[in-house]
């Protein structure tokens, strides 16, 4: 008696020696060295690996020995950041002031070109003509020409 | 005495990596139970021989796509049965007569190895296994040769859970009378 696993597997036991042959085929040509798929296959592995086992000795190297001092630290961060959000909430004229600062220097510097423009007298056209050096006809600033 | 791997055996993880060794140990495991399968369907040894190799080319190429280590085996069935449907197609039309069978099957404890087949009668099981009608006949080799649930045949096969109980029933049922009543 036997099971219909059984006859099945047995009648087509012949076959094997071709399913070996078939079988070390395709490992040869799609798992051998040079297989693209492989290589791609055992890249994206590998660096997969590589970034769970930096992340895994950080973790143990550097947080877990002292997770104390670092649950601490970022309690204390924690508290700092709440304070200074607290604070900003608590005076709205800070950043108010902060938040325009071109408009209040450009009115500082209109300031500054009214005093100036109050304690200097405005200058005179005739006196900035005499001022240029090079001022007069042009034919009284030639120069008498000279024979080689 | 057939002696097969336990599943979770495998070493799929290792073949995950591109491992030709594990990538070894899978083929062989299921190089014989895929061509028992396809044959039975297909009865041509080249197209059958065919079917495997293509079946191991796409395990290769799409191993990223398995969930869960322990599904190797059905989605090696998987690929194979698409592989035999798409060939099937191309010749036949399947025969679905025996889909629209109504009423719901009873549950059935028994196991693949319940059937136990005198000597004598293995042409005749060989002949009627083959007068069943292809769904049937993919359903009940599945069980067969792999012990799969209702539950992974449907996933192999695509087809409902409900649908293929109702094939693996009556695919039994009708073996068993044949068997009985010669």
């Amino acid at each position: 008696m036997k099971t219909p696993r059984e006859i099945l597997f047995e009648r087509h036991r012949p076959v094997e020696p071709r399913l070996d042959a078939l079988r070390r085929k395709v490992v040869a040509e799609h798992l051998g060295e040079r297989s693209p798929c492989l290589r791609r296959n055992t890249r994206n592995v590998r660096a997969a690996w590589q970034a769970r086992d930096l992340l895994r000795r950080t973790w143990l190297e550097l947080v877990w020995p002292s997770r104390h001092a670092w649950a601490g630290m970022g309690a204390l961060w924690l508290v700092i950041v709440a304070a200074d959000l607290h604070m900003k909430a608590a005076s709205p004229a800070v950043p108010l002031a902060r938040a325009e600062p071109g408009a209040a220097l450009a009115q500082a510097f209109a300031e500054q070109r009214r005093v100036l423009a109050e304690l200097l007298p405005p200058a005179k056209p005739r006196d900035i003509q005499a001022a240029r050096p090079g001022a007069g006809r042009r034919s009284e600033q030639l120069r008498p020409f000279k024979a080689c | 005495m057939l002696v097969v791997a336990e599943r979770d055996q495998l070493p799929v993880a290792e073949a995950r990596t591109g491992d030709p060794a594990a990538w070894e140990t899978l083929f062989h495991r299921y190089q014989l139970p895929l061509y028992v399968y396809v044959f039975e369907l297909v009865h041509d040894e080249q197209a059958s021989l065919d079917i495997v190799q293509e079946t191991f080319i796409n395990a290769v190429r799409h191993i990223g796509g398995l969930r869960e280590d322990d599904k190797i085996g059905g989605g090696l069935f998987g690929i194979a049965h698409q592989k035999c449907v798409q060939r099937s197609r191309k010749q036949t039309r399947e025969d679905n007569a025996l889909e629209e069978v109504g009423a719901a099957p009873p549950e059935s404890e028994a196991g693949p190895d319940d059937l136990l087949i005198r000597h004598e009668n293995e042409e005749a099981f060989m002949r009627l296994l083959n007068e069943l009608p292809p769904p049937q006949r993919s359903v009940l080799l599945l069980y067969f040769v792999e012990d799969f649930s209702v539950d992974q045949i449907a996933e192999i096969t695509g087809a409902p859970a409900g649908t293929v109980k109702s094939r693996l029933y009556y695919a039994k049922k009708a073996l068993r009378k044949r068997m009985e009543d010669p």
